[in-house]
C-alpha cells in the first residue's frame, strides 16, 4: 500500500449565498471577483497555476495569507518512507464543492463533482498518479451529471462528518493562535491593517480598479459581527461567518475511487479501488481559499506482478 | 419638547382586532410592494466587463447592488414578522399586492409610488423617501453616537405623546396614514393598548433562534440573517414592530445601527452615485409585464413585453415567482397542521427557489430584449394573476404543487432561448441551461418528497 498524505491549500472562487453559485461575479454574497479578476468559476483549485486560479495579495510585500498549492507531505510504501515523493502536488481536477442551494444538497454539505486525483512530479509536473472517479459507479456511465445522481451516489461524495465550529485542528493546521472568536477577529483585523496599507500605496487615479478592490476587500473585514441581529442582546452579537469560519471544520470526506486509471508510474493496483479521505477547512473568504488536509492510499501491485 | 409635533408625527386609531387585521394587509403588502421595487432596481445594475463600465466603476455598482438587496432582504424579514403578528392575533397570512403600476393615492397621504423603475438616483431617492425617518433631523446618518442617542430619546417621546386621529364609530375606517413609520406607530399602539389579541395558533408563524422547532440546526433560518420573532404576546409583537422601524427608518436604532439603516443606506448610495457620475444600470424599461392585468388603473405606464423569447422568459419568472409565494403562504398560515411536511416546504422555498430561480431569471429578464421593434430591455414585473391561495386539503395541494413544478421543469426545456441557442448570447444560454437543469431536479426531489436528496 502506497500512503500520500497532503495538505495546503486550495482556492475556490465561488459565489456565497445569497447569491446563486453559478453567479460569475458575486452580487449580495461576500466573495467577489474583483477589478482584473476574472470571472468566478467555482472550482477547486490544489494549484496557483490552474486556469481560473487568482492569488490575491494581502499588504504590502510579506503580509501574511494562504498561498495556494497543496502538496504531499509525506508518503510510505508498505510502512518505509518515500521521500522521493514529498512535495509532489496534488491536484483534483476540474473539481467543484456542489450544493445549488438545496437542489441536490442543502446546508452546505458539499459533494465533490467531478473527481479526478492527479498526484504529479514536483517541478518537473509529470503525473505520477492520476485515476477519475465515476459518480455513477457504472463505466457504462462515465458522464452522470450530479443533477441526475441518486441519493447512494450523492452521498458518496459527500462530507460524511459534518461541520464543527472553532476548531483546533483547523486552528493548528493553519497557524491560527487558537480557533476562539477573539483570535479569529485579531486575524481579520490584522488583514484589514495590511490591505489598508497596501491601498494608501495606490493612486486612486491612476490605478482606480486596483483601488476599488481593496475598498471593496477593506469594507468586507468590517463586517465581523451580525450587526443587523436586533433579536440578539447587547454584547452577545454573534460572529459573522467571514469571521467565524477561519476556524470551522468540515469533515470526513472518504471516496474509494473507482474509475479509469490516466496514470501510474508507481506501480499501482489499477484493479483495486483508491481510498481518497480528506477534511476542509479554515474558510478566508478574503482569499477565497481554504486548507485541505488529507491522504490517499493506493493499493500497489505486488513485486512480480 | 418645546416646538410642535409636525403633520406627519401622528398616528391613527385602531380600535379592535378586525381593524388591526385590515392595517397589517396593509403593512404586509407594502413590505412585499417595497420588497419588489428594490429587487427590480438592484437587478437592473450592469454586472459584466461587457457592458460599458470600467472595472472600478463595476465593483461601485456592485457595492450599491449589494446594499440594496440586502435592504430587500430586509423587507422580507419585515414582511414575514407582520405575517407572524397577523397569525398571533388570529388572522390568516397574506401574500395579496397589487400589480404594478399603482397610483401614488393607493397608500393614502403616504407618497408611496408602486411602480418598478430601474436603478437612477430619481428611483433611489424615491426609495430613500419611503425609508424616510419621523422627525428627521440634519445630518441623520452622519450623527455621532451621542447625537444619536439625545435624537432617538426625542424622537420616542415625541411618537410617545403624537396625538391619534380620533374616529369616531359611526366613521368610515379610511387609514390614510402619513408615513410607513405613521403606520407602524399606529400598529404599535394599537398592541400596546388592545386587549385579548392574542388568540392565534402560536406553531402557524416561522421563526428561528432558541425556542423554534429548528433552534440551532441547519434548518434555523436565523443563521440565514433571517431573525424573526415568534409572536405570542405584547412584548414579542412590540419587539417585532420595534426590529422593523430600528432597520428601516432607524428612530430607534440603537445610536451604532443608524448608518445601517435602511434610510441610511440609500442616502450613502444617493450621495455616491451623485460623486460617481455614471450611469450604473441597463436600459430597463418602467413596468414591463407580460400582460395588462384588471387591477392596473394606468395602462399607459405599462411597457408590454412583445419579443416573443423574452415573454417566454418573463412568464416562467411569474410562475416560478407565484409558486414561491404559494409555499411561503402555506407556512405562515398551515404549517402546524402538518409539521411533518413543513420542512419539505422549507426545502423548497428558503433556498432553492428564491436564489436558482427567480432571482436567476430576474436579472436574465435585464439583459433581454423587451421589445422585438424598439430598444430597451426587460425586467422582473412580479405579476400576480389575483388572490395567492392555498388549497385547503393538503393532498390536492401537495398534487397541485407536484404539477406546478413538473409543468416548470417541462416548460423550461421549451424556452425558444435554449431551442434555438445560436441566436442568444452564449452567457445568457448557459444561465438559462443551468437553471433549467436544475428546475428538472428540483421537480424530482419534490416528487420524491425529498427522499433523493443527500445527507441533510
Amino acid at each position: 500500500m502506497l500512503k500520500l498524505l497532503f495538505e495546503g491549500y486550495y482556492q475556490m472562487r465561488m459565489a456565497t449565498d445569497p447569491d446563486p453559485p453559478d453567479d460569475p461575479r458575486g452580487l449580495s454574497g461576500y466573495t467577489f471577483a474583483l477589478p482584473g479578476e476574472p470571472d468566478l468559476d467555482h472550482k477547486l483549485h490544489f494549484q496557483p497555476d490552474e486556469k481560473g486560479a487568482y492569488q490575491r495579495v494581502y499588504g504590502l510585500p510579506g503580509a501574511p495569507g494562504p498561498l495556494i498549492g497543496v502538496q504531499v507531505t509525506d508518503a510510505m510504501e508498505n510502512g518505509a518512507q518515500r521521500p522521493d515523493l514529498k512535495g509532489a502536488r496534488v491536484r483534483f481536477v476540474d473539481a467543484e464543492v456542489v450544493e445549488r442551494n438545496g437542489v441536490i444538497v442543502r446546508n452546505d454539505l458539499f459533494v465533490i463533482d467531478p473527481l479526478r486525483v492527479r498526484i504529479e512530479q514536483a517541478g518537473t509536473g509529470s503525473p505520477l498518479l492520476e485515476r477519475v472517479d465515476y459518480l455513477s459507479g457504472d463505466p457504462d456511465k462515465p458522464n452522470l451529471p450530479i443533477v441526475d445522481a441518486t441519493k447512494a451516489q450523492i452521498e458518496r461524495r459527500q462530507l460524511q462528518g459534518g461541520f464543527m465550529d472553532g476548531s483546533w485542528k483547523v486552528a493548528l493546521a493553519t497557524g491560527l493562535p487558537s480557533p476562539d472568536d477573539a483570535a479569529l477577529l485579531a486575524n481579520r483585523r490584522e488583514r484589514q491593517r495590511h490591505l489598508i496599507e497596501l491601498r494608501d500605496t495606490i493612486d486612486r487615479q491612476r490605478q482606480p480598479g486596483e483601488y476599488q478592490g481593496l475598498t471593496t476587500r477593506i469594507a468586507q473585514l468590517d463586517i465581523l459581527k451580525e450587526w443587523w441581529d436586533l433579536t440578539a442582546p447587547p454584547g452577545a452579537v454573534p460572529l459573522d461567518r467571514r469571521a467565524r469560519q477561519l476556524a470551522l471544520l468540515a469533515d470526513g470526506w472518504n471516496i474509494d475511487i473507482n474509475g479509469p486509471v490516466l496514470a501510474n508510474a508507481l506501480g499501482a493496483d489499477e484493479k483495486k479501488l483508491w481510498n481518497l479521505s480528506f477534511w476542509m477547512g479554515g474558510w478566508d473568504g478574503d482569499a477565497l481559499c481554504g486548507f485541505i488536509q488529507g491522504e490517499l492510499n493506493v493499493p500497489l501491485l505486488a513485486p512480480d506482478a | 419638547m418645546n416646538t410642535p409635533a409636525p403633520p406627519t408625527i401622528r398616528t391613527h386609531a385602531i380600535h379592535n382586532r378586525e381593524e388591526l387585521i385590515q392595517v397589517l394587509g396593509i403593512a404586509s403588502e407594502l413590505e412585499h410592494n417595497l420588497m419588489c421595487q428594490y429587487l427590480f432596481a438592484a437587478y437592473s445594475l450592469k454586472r459584466y466587463p461587457d457592458e460599458g463600465l470600467t472595472e472600478a466603476q463595476l465593483d461601485q455598482a456592485r457595492g450599491w447592488g449589494s446594499l440594496i438587496t440586502m435592504v430587500a432582504r430586509q423587507e422580507m424579514e419585515h414582511l414575514g414578522l407582520v405575517m407572524n403578528l397577523r397569525s398571533a392575533i388570529g388572522a390568516p397570512p397574506s401574500f395579496n399586492r397589487p400589480n404594478y403600476p399603482q397610483p401614488v393615492t393607493r397608500y393614502g397621504k403616504a407618497d408611496i409610488d408602486s411602480v418598478l423603475t430601474r436603478f437612477s438616483t430619481a428611483t433611489i431617492a424615491r426609495f430613500q423617501k419611503f425609508e424616510q425617518p419621523h422627525p428627521l433631523p440634519p445630518g441623520f446618518c452622519a450623527m455621532t453616537v451621542d447625537e444619536a442617542r439625545r435624537h432617538r430619546e426625542q424622537a420616542r417621546a415625541l411618537w410617545q405623546s403624537a396625538p391619534a386621529v380620533p374616529r369616531s364609530p359611526l366613521e368610515p375606517f379610511d387609514f390614510h396614514f402619513d408615513s410607513v413609520q405613521g403606520l407602524y406607530e399606529s400598529v404599535r399602539r394599537a398592541f400596546r393598548d388592545l386587549p385579548g389579541l392574542f388568540i392565534g395558533s402560536p406553531e402557524a408563524q416561522i421563526f428561528g433562534g432558541p425556542g423554534s422547532p429548528y433552534a440551532g440546526d441547519m434548518d434555523d433560518l436565523n443563521q440565514y440573517d433571517v431573525d424573526l420573532v415568534h409572536v405570542t404576546d405584547k412584548d414579542s409583537a412590540l419587539q417585532a414592530i420595534h426590529i422593523i422601524l430600528e432597520q428601516g427608518e432607524g428612530i430607534q436604532a440603537p445610536p451604532d445601527y443608524v448608518e445601517h439603516t435602511h434610510y441610511c443606506s440609500f442616502t450613502r448610495i444617493l450621495n455616491e452615485m451623485r460623486d460617481a457620475g455614471f450611469d450604473a444600470a441597463r436600459p430597463v424599461v418602467d413596468n414591463p409585464l407580460t400582460t395588462l392585468h384588471m387591477d392596473i388603473t394606468t395602462p399607459g405606464e405599462v411597457n408590454l413585453i412583445t419579443h416573443p423569447d423574452t415573454l417566454q422568459v418573463a412568464v416562467l419568472f411569474n410562475r416560478c415567482y407565484e409558486l414561491m409565494l404559494v409555499l411561503l403562504l402555506y407556512l405562515y398560515g398551515s404549517r402546524g397542521r402538518y409539521p411533518q411536511r413543513s420542512l419539505e416546504f422549507t426545502n423548497a422555498i428558503f433556498f432553492p427557489l428564491m436564489t436558482m430561480f427567480v432571482r436567476p431569471l430576474a436579472e436574465t429578464l435585464t439583459q433581454l430584449p423587451a421589445f422585438a421593434d424598439r430598444p430597451g430591455n426587460a425586467g422582473p414585473g412580479f405579476e400576480l394573476p389575483g388572490e395567492i391561495v392555498v388549497l385547503s386539503d393538503f393532498r390536492y395541494l401537495w398534487n397541485s404543487i407536484d404539477d406546478h413544478f413538473r409543468s416548470l421543469a417541462d416548460d423550461f426545456g421549451q424556452l425558444n432561448i435554449l431551442r434555438q441557442p445560436h441566436d442568444h448570447p452564449p452567457a445568457i444560454v448557459e444561465r438559462l441551461r443551468y437553471t433549467s437543469e436544475n428546475m428538472r431536479r428540483l421537480s424530482l426531489d419534490w416528487h420524491s418528497h425529498w427522499t433523493d436528496v443527500g445527507y441533510t
